[in-house]
Order: structure tokens, then C-alpha cells, then sequence
């Protein structure tokens, strides 16, 4: 889903790195250097998308993001900060930010989170979420494949939601840790991967094709292969 | 300084403006006071001596023309202070008999007493203030009875003599205080100023003079001193943090910058080349979780981090926890158990110890081989509510116990497992967050991880209710 992006970031090796990253994704990508030109661009309502960086000169990153907000623009913004501690993260959130990520940031994890805040979640108002041979039983809270009925976990349950919701979507790991757990730590084991992994064995029987994908590196998703 | 400059200095000094102001307040008060009195007596008196005058007047004037000149005669002989004014004018206004012999210039004739100037014959002080009444007798005569007030004047007098007496002294005297009492805070000031002049230059070790007193500049200068204790262990703590990780950050970048060096060195082709540089962006992101890890602890440390303070049920903590680990431990063919069979309530912030359980958890299935034993345990000990992680790993050394809650530490036998040996100061970080006692044992085989959840005082002020 190729989208119009906006990035706001004044170390000009690090921008160039993270637009053709993006560029290579299928995207267009300009750049803003500073705070007052980012601002003076990003209320254009071609926009798809404002990746903004925290510290930026002439105006702080937060400062135009919520400029923007208070004009009525609500373009998905996404900011790229060093200040990690959660206090910046929260202040980011509530300045109208969407997602916030610290740097350095794996570029895997930036295509990842751009591709979330492009597309939305699947909402239905069935009570059922399919995925190829998977089906989803919103109310019962069970997974079913080739008539096989998978109960679920409470967390597992959360987790192939989340996948199922976003098919075809890579979902990394901190996003996972993030939305799913609720965590704002990142454990030093795999976590996420035993989950996963746990997860994939009791959807797939043998001989069944997997569903969810690892993606090496970066994380996880759902994909229906014929 | 130079004099002139002193009186400056003692001009903007706040005590000596408040003393002169004590000052200033008390002498206005003294001069109403005296000036109230005044008035009141003076109006007294004169309202008496106005209606005795009229009285006079009255009499006076019954009496048949002879016995009127004879009756001035007679009280003119025996007013030997010449405190009274008695004459009579005929209807041309020339003095036919009395002291006066000059008619009081202004003085309405119509037997009310009024103020006026009269020249006394024989006093040599010339024209005179006195009360008096000028009344037509039935022959067309006019008969003047006065008085002078010269018990008003003896009264200003004395009232100006009290000023005089007692106020300027008083005056002067509080100048004097002021000054003394001012230039005594003056120097204790001055030592204060030159106190926090070498700490905002860096010496954050100073500390303010205290005179001593207990009074309250004293208490002041304490909590002063207190908040410069504070400051002064922040930035120790700040700085050490800087110290860590320039020293922790610089293995991993170390070993980094060799292995980008030999690589570029070598002869290796495309595919190796590309193996050093996932391997290198491994080991970036490894110094990337140090660098994360300590700002978490020094974030936690700040003690910035109560606002999240509720109450907490450990049991719930410990569920969480193992919801989460329990697929792990299967991996490890582990036998993972919690007990945590009834609510434990604690106060504090819920992700902080769900973090710092998870870190221990994680500790044990780590360091414990596969197929044995971790518990976690939710209870309510001698010392109050508590958290439990028990593991049958290989323990802990005796000598290395104190050491393994300190930044970095990874004991020897643990060099071949992940980790950036900062899991145990994070839990020890929040501790200290929450006033809990951690505690290290062992549990002969394995060892055990001990949080203690009691209120503490601090928590118990923080606490709802309070």
C-alpha cells in the first residue's frame, strides 16, 4: 500500500537511510530538516503519513504535532525519538502522536510500524474472523481448523487476534509485547517467540501448512498460502 | 566598602526596614495618642470655661450700674495671676472702667463666649488669646468678662514635653536596634551568600552555615542543607550512571569494532562479509539493551516513578508473571509452579513489580538446567506481604551474593547464558522505588529471591487515606 510520507528529521544520513528504506517498501517519501519547515508541509491533506522527529531545531517535535492537531490535521504521526524514557513516550501519545519509537530504530521495525498506521485493523461485525482455513470464534473464544476445535488460552487467544486482524501484515515483536501484553519493558529471553511458537503448534496439525510466519529478524505474520 | 556604601547596604537590608517600620508605627500610635488627648482636654476645658464665662456675665450684668463697676474693681484687685479679663465700654466703645482699653477687635456682643485677642492693661506681653463674652447691659454699655487659656497652653506644652521626653528616645533608640539586629543578619547573610556562591560554582559538597540558634533563618538553612544533600546524591547517582555506561559500553564496541576491522582486513567474499554484518548489528543491538537498561534503572532510581502508587495484589502479580513464563519453562521441560493460592494485598505500582518478578523469573529459568524446578510464591510472611522466586539452578556462591544485586555482575559459571547482567539491579532498583527489602538465600540446591512487599512509612504517607 504505497502511501505519500512526510519526514521530519534533522540528521540528514539517518533521514536519507530511512526514506530509501521506505522508498524500497513502495512509498514517497520528502524530507524536512527542521521544525518550521516540516510544519509549514505537513498540513498538506495529501499526506498519508508524518514521521517526526522529538528534538528538532526551530521547533520541537511535539510542539508541531500538537500545533497540527489543535488545526484540525489528523494524519497518522509516528515519532522517532532518543528520549525513550516512558515519560517521553507518553508525552508523545498525548501531544496526538500514534506511535512512538526510540532510536536507534531497526529500519524492519519503522516499515513495520508505517505499514500499521497505514492500514487499519480488520473490524468486522461478524463474530467470526477468518483466515483461510482459519476461523475464529470471537464469542466462544475458540480457534477452528478443518473442523478441529483449538482452545485457546487467554493470551493466545489476544495474540492470533491480533495476527488475524492484521493478515498479511509484519507484526515485530515490540509491537506484540506492546498491544498484546501491555508490557513497556522488553524481556532479555525470546518471550514472544516461545508464545508464537506455542501458539503455531496448536494451530498446526501435521501436515498443515503454517500460518503464522516468522519474518527473520523482525517478527512475526499471518499468511494464508495457497 | 566605603561609609556612604554601608548605609546603602543597611537601607536595603529587610530588617532594618522592618525595625524602622516598628518604629515609625509605634510613634505615629504615641502621636494619636497624645494628640487625642490633647483635643479631648481642650475641648473639655474650654467648653468649661465658656459656660463659666457666660454664667459670669449673667451675674455680672444683673447688678444696678454702681455695684458693676465696683464688683470689676474688686475682682481685677484680687486676680493676682491676671488670668481674667473684666471691662466695661460705653455705647461709643470708649473704656469707662476694667483692664481693657481697647474693645477685643471681632467680638460679637450677644453673651455667648467666643475666642479672641485682648491687650491687657499693664502685662507686658502684649495681645493675648483668650475666651470671651461680650454682653450689652440695659444702658447700652457693654460688659466684657474673659478669661485667658492659658491652662490650654500649659497643656500643649506638656503634651509637647512628653513627645519630646519619650518619643524621640524610643525613636532613636529603635533606629539604633534596627541598625544592630540588621547588621547582625547582614554578616550571617553575607556568609550564606559566599555559601551558595561556591556551590553554584560547583562545590556541591558545601553546605550553609547554621548559627546555632534554632531559630527560624536556622530551620530554613536546614531544609536548605537537606535539599542540597538530595541534589548532591542525584547527581552522584547521575554521574554514575555516565561512569557505567562509558565503561559497559565500551566492551561490546570494542569487540565490535575488531570484528568490523578484521573483516575489512581479510579477504573474505560476499556471503562471510555478510555474516559479520549481522553479527554486527546483533552486537549493536545488544549495547542498544544496555544502553535501554540503564536509563530504565536510573529512570527508576530518580524516584519520579510514584505516581502509579495503588494498591497491588501480589497474588495477581505472580499470575501474571507465570501466565507469561509458564511456555519457557516447558521448553526447558521445566517444572514451573506458582503458589499463590489467596489475594496479597501490597501497595505500590503494579507494571514496576510485574517487571521486577518477570526479571526474576527469568533469572531462574535461565540459570536452571533443563527438567528442574522454579517457584513462585505469593504469600504473607513474618514480615508481611512477600514475593518468592525459588529456583534448584546451581545457586549462588556465598561470596558473590552481595555482588549480584550490583550493576553488571554476571558470575562466572553464568558467561555462557544471554544477558546483560542488569536484571537483578533493575529488581533491586525497584525495591529501593518501593522501600521493599530484597533478600538473596539459598535454598541448598538453588537459591531463592526474596521481595519483601511491607508498608513502609514512606508508602504508608503515600498511601490512600492519607
Amino acid at each position: 500500500m504505497p502511501a505519500l510520507i512526510l519526514l521530519i528529521e534533522d540528521d540528514a544520513d539517518l533521514a536519507a537511510e530511512m526514506a530509501a528504506h521506505l522508498q524500497a517498501q513502495g512509498h514517497a517519501v520528502t524530507l524536512a530538516p527542521d521544525g518550521p519547515s516540516g510544519a509549514a508541509l505537513a498540513a498538506d491533506p495529501m499526506l498519508n503519513l508524518l514521521i517526526v522527529d522529538r528534538l528538532l531545531p526551530g521547533l520541537d517535535g511535539l510542539a508541531l504535532i500538537e500545533r497540527l492537531r489543535s488545526s484540525g490535521v489528523r494524519t497518522p504521526a509516528l515519532f522517532v525519538s532518543a528520549l525513550g524514557a516512558l515519560d517521553d513516550r507518553v508525552r508523545g501519545l498525548r501531544a496526538g502522536g500514534d506511535d512512538y519509537l526510540t532510536k536507534p530504530v531497526a529500519l524492519a521495525e519503522l516499515a513495520a510500524r508505517v505499514d500499521a498506521l497505514l492500514r487499519r485493523p480488520l473490524e468486522t461485525r461478524e463474530t467470526v474472523l477468518r483466515g483461510g482455513p482459519l476461523a475464529l470464534d470471537l464469542i466462544d473464544r475458540v480457534a477452528i481448523r478443518a473442523s478441529r476445535r483449538i482452545e485457546l488460552l487467554p493470551r493466545e487467544f489476544k495474540l492470533l487476534e491480533y495476527l488475524m486482524r492484521r493478515p498479511n501484515q509484519v507484526v515485530t515483536r515490540e509491537m506484540l509485547l506492546e498491544d498484546v501484553w501491555h508490557y513497556r519493558f522488553v524481556p532479555t529471553t525470546n518471550l514472544v517467540d516461545v508464545h508464537v511458537g506455542k501458539l503455531r503448534r496448536k494451530l498446526d496439525a501435521a501436515g498443515e501448512a503454517s500460518l503464522i510466519h516468522s519474518v527473520r529478524g523482525i517478527g512475526f505474520v499471518f499468511r494464508v498460502t495457497d | 566598602m566605603l561609609p556612604t556604601e554601608h548605609l546603602a547596604a543597611l537601607g536595603r537590608s529587610a530588617t532594618f526596614r522592618l525595625g524602622l517600620r516598628m518604629a515609625g508605627t509605634f510613634c505615629v500610635t504615641a502621636l494619636l495618642l497624645l494628640a487625642f488627648i490633647y483635643w479631648q482636654t481642650a475641648v473639655y476645658e474650654t467648653a468649661r470655661i465658656d459656660a463659666f464665662l457666660a454664667a459670669e456675665a449673667v451675674e455680672v450684668a444683673q447688678e444696678d450700674p454702681l455695684r458693676i463697676l465696683r464688683e470689676l474693681h474688686r475682682r481685677i484687685a484680687v486676680d493676682l495671676h491676671r488670668v481674667n479679663v473684666l471691662a466695661l465700654f460705653d455705647p461709643a466703645g470708649r473704656p469707662v472702667e476694667g483692664n481693657l482699653t481697647v474693645f477685643p477687635v471681632g467680638l460679637p456682643i450677644d453673651g455667648a463666649a467666643h475666642p479672641a485677642e485682648a491687650i491687657v492693661s499693664g502685662d507686658p506681653g502684649g495681645a493675648q488669646s483668650v475666651r470671651a463674652v461680650a454682653r450689652r447691659l440695659p444702658g447700652g454699655d457693654v460688659l466684657v468678662i474673659g478669661r485667658t487659656v492659658y491652662e490650654l497652653v500649659q497643656l500643649r506644652r506638656t503634651v509637647l514635653r512628653a513627645l519630646e521626653l519619650g518619643l524621640l528616645p524610643v525613636a532613636a533608640l529603635s533606629v539604633a536596634a534596627a541598625t544592630l539586629l540588621s547588621l547582625r543578619v547582614q554578616d550571617h547573610i553575607k556568609r550564606v551568600n559566599a555559601a551558595i556562591g561556591r556551590i553554584m560554582q560547583g562545590d556541591l559538597r558545601g553546605r550553609i552555615p547554621v548559627r546555632g540558634g534554632g531559630d527560624d533563618i536556622d530551620r530554613l538553612t536546614e531544609s536548605v542543607n537537606g535539599m542540597l544533600d538530595e541534589i548532591e546524591r542525584l547527581v552522584a547517582e547521575l554521574r554514575a550512571v555516565g561512569d557505567n555506561i562509558a565503561h559497559d559500553l565500551r566492551t561490546p564496541l570494542a569487540r565490535l569494532r575488531a570484528r568490523l576491522e578484521r573483516a575489512l582486513a581479510g579477504t573474505a567474499d560476499g556471503v562471510a562479509l555478510r555474516a559479520v554484518i549481522a553479527r554486527a548489528i546483533l552486537d549493536l543491538d545488544q549495547t542498544q539493551a544496555i544502553i535501554t537498561a540503564l536509563l530504565r534503572i536510573a529512570e527508576i532510581e530518580a524516584g519520579q516513578r510514584r505516581a502509579a502508587f495503588g494498591p497491588v495484589d501480589l497474588a495477581a502479580v505472580c499470575a501474571e508473571v507465570h501466565e507469561l513464563y509458564a511456555p519457557v519453562a516447558e521448553l526447558k521441560r521445566q517444572q514451573f509452579l506458582i503458589l499463590a493460592p489467596a489475594p496479597v494485598p501490597a501497595y505500590g505500582d503494579a507494571d514496576l513489580l510485574t517487571e521486577a518478578v518477570a526479571n526474576l523469573v527469568d533469572n531462574a529459568t535461565k540459570f536452571t538446567p533443563d527438567g528442574g524446578s522454579v517457584q513462585l510464591i505469593a504469600e504473607h510472611g513474618s514480615d508481611g506481604p512477600c514475593i518468592r522466586v525459588r529456583d534448584d539452578g546451581p545457586g549462588i556462591p556465598p561470596a558473590e551474593r552481595e555482588a549480584v544485586l550490583t550493576r553488571f555482575h554476571r558470575a562466572d559459571r553464568s558467561r555462557h547464558v544471554p544477558g546483560n547482567g542488569l536484571g537483578l539491579s533493575l529488581v533491586a532498583a525497584i525495591a529501593r522505588l518501593h522501600h521493599f527489602a530484597f533478600h538473596l538465600h539459598d535454598a541448598g540446591p538453588g537459591c531463592e529471591f526474596t521481595l519483601v512487599c511491607a508498608a513502609s512509612p514512606f508508602v504508608a504517607a503515600a498511601g490512600p487515606g492519607h
